[in-house]
């Protein structure tokens, strides 16, 4: 592939994320004109001022309160997913890899059970503390499963993935009997573990967004040392890229995007695993295009899915994680049959 | 003539304002985002100011005519806020995070948690209080302890019976304390079989229904023919004497005025006693 194409493809992604952003901006459960949209917006770029406020103060609200911040929001997160699934597929030479293969699921489920059915209810932390808990325990799960996955000091890609299937299993059983034991406040653990962006705004938005966007630019800087590695480590080792090294990093800022996302929206399947893939069908196996096209195309991936999911069912909305898996399973398959 | 129409006249327009000012105080668009909350308002004559409900919202029968902001789990907030609701009233299912997104656009949010029935009653004028009807609150709630009172005079003194409640089978789901539906067949002189569970929707031991075998059953999830099938059920000396009931769940889990009507069941069921 030359470079021309792939800036092209580069515009391009951008491009459809710039329109999917305003079009999702546009549509929603209470219908208001795109032009008052667009005009709303416009009325917010400073030195921009509109004459005529043709639209009421509850259109206000609900396009720059609720809707505008949890569209963007779904862009960032599925941008950090995304990221996460590709160097954890890379680091980890496995298809299988998702964001949350090394407990950041199990973990920040642990924290955020934790929180809502006890620390909370006991007045430790309010409810603003959630991503906290949810983040903290997150980041101890990945620290956990590394020094569980340690083989004689070296990281070991298979006893990391098996130490993280088994903390994972056993932190989701402690999840399950802190549920049993406090079986009123279910409601809102569940909804956590369903994954979910309803509700977002701002304030996770800010959360969320520095983290995962300085660490998904961190992740195209190790991508030409990826494509060594790829090639194996004594190969890359000949090459002098510090392998152990690159390991250690790659998985800690994998593990950091991977925990600030699971912090405000929950746990969000599919998305890390199978957007990486597809890209790869797309623009190949080099780290650079793979990593900066995934975050692309798994920002546009869950905003269409999220737009999805507060929309079809309207008022009702779904969790965003069954319209992924719906939506995102079939055409896996259909690219992987067409190879 | 002229003199009344002169006084009329300046009734009508120092009156007028001073009604309006009071009813600028009082909210008149009401989203209820709770099944017991919507129920209430409707029962306290403020049903026409509820503007938005959930979809689980099934009773009275008006309230579906009502906008459908979500359900229990999901409020969705653009179809909320397109209401321009001035009061958003829940109670503690509601989720924690719905109500803070809710301060911070700006609307007032109140809840309302009762645990125990006597709690319900007197939510009922907190309720009325809430949308500037606190007349209605108090009459509703005087009303409710009347009939409380009546109903339980009503149980044989020194008759207990053992009852157990199934919410659900698969896994055994029963109600224990902390629950309005333990409570109510404590005062309707039963005695739960669940009651040392301590928790209010505890999963519970089939062994232990057969060991401590309930002289009353009660389902409440319309599933009374495939449990009278139940092999290893048919020894309790609720089987035995047909004392398998079915109930409409909402009159026993809702803290609304129903419960009364649940508890007027629930005594009729356990004793036999006509009400």
């Amino acid at each position: 592939m030359n470079t021309n194409r792939g800036v092209l493809r580069g515009v391009v992604l951008l491009s459809v994320l710039l329109v999917s952003v305003l079009v999702a901006a546009a549509v929603g459960s209470v219908s208001i004109s795109p032009l008052n949209v667009g005009k709303m917006l416009l009325s917010r770029v400073p030195g921009i001022s509109v004459a005529d406020k043709s639209w009421t103060e509850a259109e206000e609200l609900i396009i720059l309160r609720v809707r505008l911040p949890r569209v963007l929001l779904a862009a960032v997160i599925g941008g950090g997913l995304s990221t996460a699934g590709v160097l954890f597929q890379g680091i980890l030479r496995n298809p299988l890899a998702d964001p949350y293969i090394i407990g950041v699921s199990s973990g920040a489920s642990l924290g955020a059970a934790s929180a809502l059915l006890f620390f909370i209810p006991a007045g430790i932390g309010g409810y603003g503390a959630l991503p906290l808990f949810a983040f903290a325990g997150a980041v101890g799960a990945v620290f956990l499963v590394y020094r569980l996955g340690l083989a004689h000091g070296r990281i070991q890609a298979t006893n990391l993935i098996l130490a993280g299937v088994a903390v994972g299993a056993f932190f989701t059983a402690v999840v399950s009997f802190m549920m049993v034991l406090r079986i009123q406040n279910l409601q809102e653990v569940y909804m956590w573990l369903m994954g979910s962006l309803s509700g977002r705004g701002w304030r996770q938005f800010n959360t969320a967004a520095p983290y995962v966007l300085a660490g998904s630019a961190a992740a195209v800087l190790f991508a030409p040392k990826l494509d060594v590695y790829l090639l194996g480590e004594d190969t890359a080792h000949s090459l002098g890229v510090d392998v152990q090294r690159l390991q250690k990093q790659v998985l800690a800022v994998g593990a950091f995007i991977a925990a600030a996302c699971v912090a405000v929206s929950g746990v969000i399947g599919f998305v890390g695993l199978m957007v990486p893939h597809a890209v790869r069908m797309w623009v190949g196996a080099k780290h650079g295009r793979l990593t900066v096209y995934s975050f692309f195309a798994g920002a546009i991936f869950l905003l269409a899915a999220d737009t999805l999911a507060r929309t079809v069912l309207s008022p009702i909305e779904l969790p965003v994680g069954i319209v992924t898996a719906l939506t995102g399973g079939p055409f896996f398959i259909y690219l992987m049959r067409r190879g | 003539m002229k003199l009344r129409h002169i006084l009329i006249t300046v009734l009508l327009a120092v009156l007028v304002p001073v009604a309006a000012a009071a009813e600028g105080a009082v909210p008149q668009r009401i989203v209820s985002v709770t099944p017991s909350v919507t129920e209430n308002l409707f029962a306290l004559g403020v049903g026409d100011r509820v503007v938005g409900v959930t979809s689980w919202c099934t009773y009275p029968p008006e309230a579906a005519e009502r906008a459908v902001i979500g359900d229990a789990f999901n409020l969705n907030l653009e179809v909320l806020l397109s209401l321009n609701p001035d009061l958003v009233i829940g109670d503690g299912t509601m989720v924690a995070a719905h109500i803070q997104q809710l301060e911070a656009l700006g609307i007032t949010v109140a809840t309302i948690n009762p645990t125990t029935l006597n709690e319900v009653i007197e939510s009922m004028a907190t309720l009325g209080e809430l949308v500037g009807e606190p007349e209605a609150g108090r009459a509703l709630a005087a009303q409710m302890r009347n009939r409380l009172r009546e109903l339980t005079a009503r149980v044989p003194v020194g008759s207990s019976k053992r009852v157990f409640v199934e919410l659900w089978y698969e896994p055994l789901m029963t109600a224990g304390p902390g629950s309005f539906l333990h409570e109510l067949i404590t005062l309707a002189g039963g005695e739960n079989i669940a009651a040392d569970t301590g928790q209010p929707w505890p999963q519970f031991s089939e062994e232990l229904v057969l060991a401590r075998d309930p002289e009353i059953v009660i389902l409440t999830n319309y599933n009374r023919e495939e449990a009278l099938q139940r092999p290893a059920w048919q020894g309790l000396s609720a089987y035995k004497a047909g004392a398998v009931f079915e109930v409409n769940p909402d009159l026993y889990v809702r803290g609304t005025p129903r419960l009364l009507d649940g508890l007027a069941e629930l005594i009729s069921l356990i004793h036999g006693v006509e009400l």
